[in-house]
């Protein structure tokens, strides 16, 4: 039987080598540096609970996905029964978007994160998994739904985001 | 702009620190978006089943006087609801494994938030009720017959007291916490049912593609 130290260390390791999928996750369920925070404790608890039946022969990083995602999910429907209020987006409540270089203007980094914040929580998590460089695949495996619904839903996403630019480029030359 | 695009913008965003998230996890939090925690429902089956059998009893022992025989009849039916509605939870509640997909286990806690809703908001409609026929049926289980000993009207004005007891108990709450009134009220309109209803829905569309 294994020493409850080591499991620990391993736990520690893969966590701090899996780190960015906890902190993406929170990032783009939770609008608040304080949400965020939660979010991403709440994550590390689920994670380590259900460590103990992580199945080494399987992908850490898919496992990992799927508890954030379930977390976050629930986590972002709690937050809006609670506050009685839609899950879109609402810029007066955002803080400190991350983006890539600490600069405002990066536009394709805040054109991204408005993309996220527009779509309801399954969609978004399809969106976040994409982005993660996911195999459709592996996308269905994670979400519980079809290869070929996943490929649906990424042309749709794509036919957003065009909708979304092309917006913004009108709302910039009116 | 592709979303493929996009991807680089999201790989290079930055992620915060990561410090004390371990030590902290292994604090468990007592309140969690996904709780799986059984003990409320396993108490509540425990405890509804302990009055099923008492109240089987009861209802054994007074075959011959109609208004106790009905009053414990009635709260023997109560007692099967809730106790087939924990069990239903429970059940929902141990297949809830954060591990496997995500569509599924967001349906499962949308289920278990549902019966939780319809539990409430029935425990609110019928409790006047329900107090009104245990102040009958518990006394006599110790052979206190409460209708003898303090007369109809005594126990008349048990069941309007109970009856009164919790408009005015929302109405107090309500004036110390008017986030309570309101979490009542959508208990009690079903506007949380509509809510979860509609979250089931939207996960069939999702999976139908």
């Amino acid at each position: 039987m294994r020493k409850q130290a080591d499991f620990q260390t391993e736990f520690q390791e893969l966590l701090e080598a899996h780190w960015k999928i906890v902190a993406k996750v929170s990032n783009s369920y939770a609008r608040t540096a304080d949400d965020r925070n939660d979010l991403a404790q709440e994550i590390t608890i689920q994670l380590w609970r259900s460590f103990k039946t992580f199945d080494r022969s399987k992908t850490f990083s898919t496992w990992m996905y799927r508890i954030a995602l379930n977390v976050a999910i629930s986590f972002a429907r709690k937050l809006s029964l609670r506050r009685g209020n839609s899950t879109e987006f609402d810029v007066t409540e955002v803080e400190s978007i991350p983006n890539s270089s600490g600069n405002p203007s990066d536009d394709r980094t805040t054109i991204l994160y408005q993309l996220i914040d527009s779509l309801d929580e399954l969609n978004r998590a399809v969106l976040l998994l994409y982005l993660e460089e996911k195999s459709y695949a592996e996308i269905g495996e994670i979400m519980g739904i079809t290869e070929t619904n996943v490929a649906t839903k990424i042309s749709r996403l794509k036919e957003r985001l065009k909708k979304q630019v092309n917006q913004q480029d009108n709302e910039t030359w009116n | 702009m592709e979303l493929d695009e996009l991807k680089t913008a999201w790989q290079a965003s930055e992620t915060p620190s990561r410090t004390a998230y371990f030590y902290s996890a292994k604090a468990a939090k007592s309140e969690s978006a996904v709780s799986t925690m059984k003990f409320g429902p396993i108490f509540e089956i425990v405890m509804v089943a302990i009055a099923a059998l008492w109240l089987g009893n009861f209802c054994y022992e007074n075959l011959a006087s109609p208004i106790y025989l009905v009053s414990g009849m009635l709260l023997v039916v109560t007692n099967i609801a809730l106790l087939a509605l924990n069990i239903r939870k429970l059940t929902l509640m141990s297949s809830i494994d954060l591990t496997t997909p995500i569509v599924e286990n967001q349906r499962k806690l949308t289920e278990v938030r549902s019966l939780t809703i319809f539990q409430t908001k029935w425990i609110l409609l019928i409790s006047p009720l329900l107090w009104g026929l245990l102040l009958l049926v518990l006394p006599m289980g110790v052979h206190v017959d409460m209708l003898k000993l303090l007369g109809v009207p005594y126990m008349l004005g048990n069941v309007l007291f109970g009856i009164i007891f919790v408009p005015f108990g929302l109405w107090i709450a309500s004036k110390f916490s008017p986030k309570f009134k309101a979490k009542l009220a959508d208990e009690i309109s079903g506007s949380n049912m509509k809510k979860a209803r509609a979250y089931l829905d939207e996960l069939r569309e999702f999976e139908a593609g």
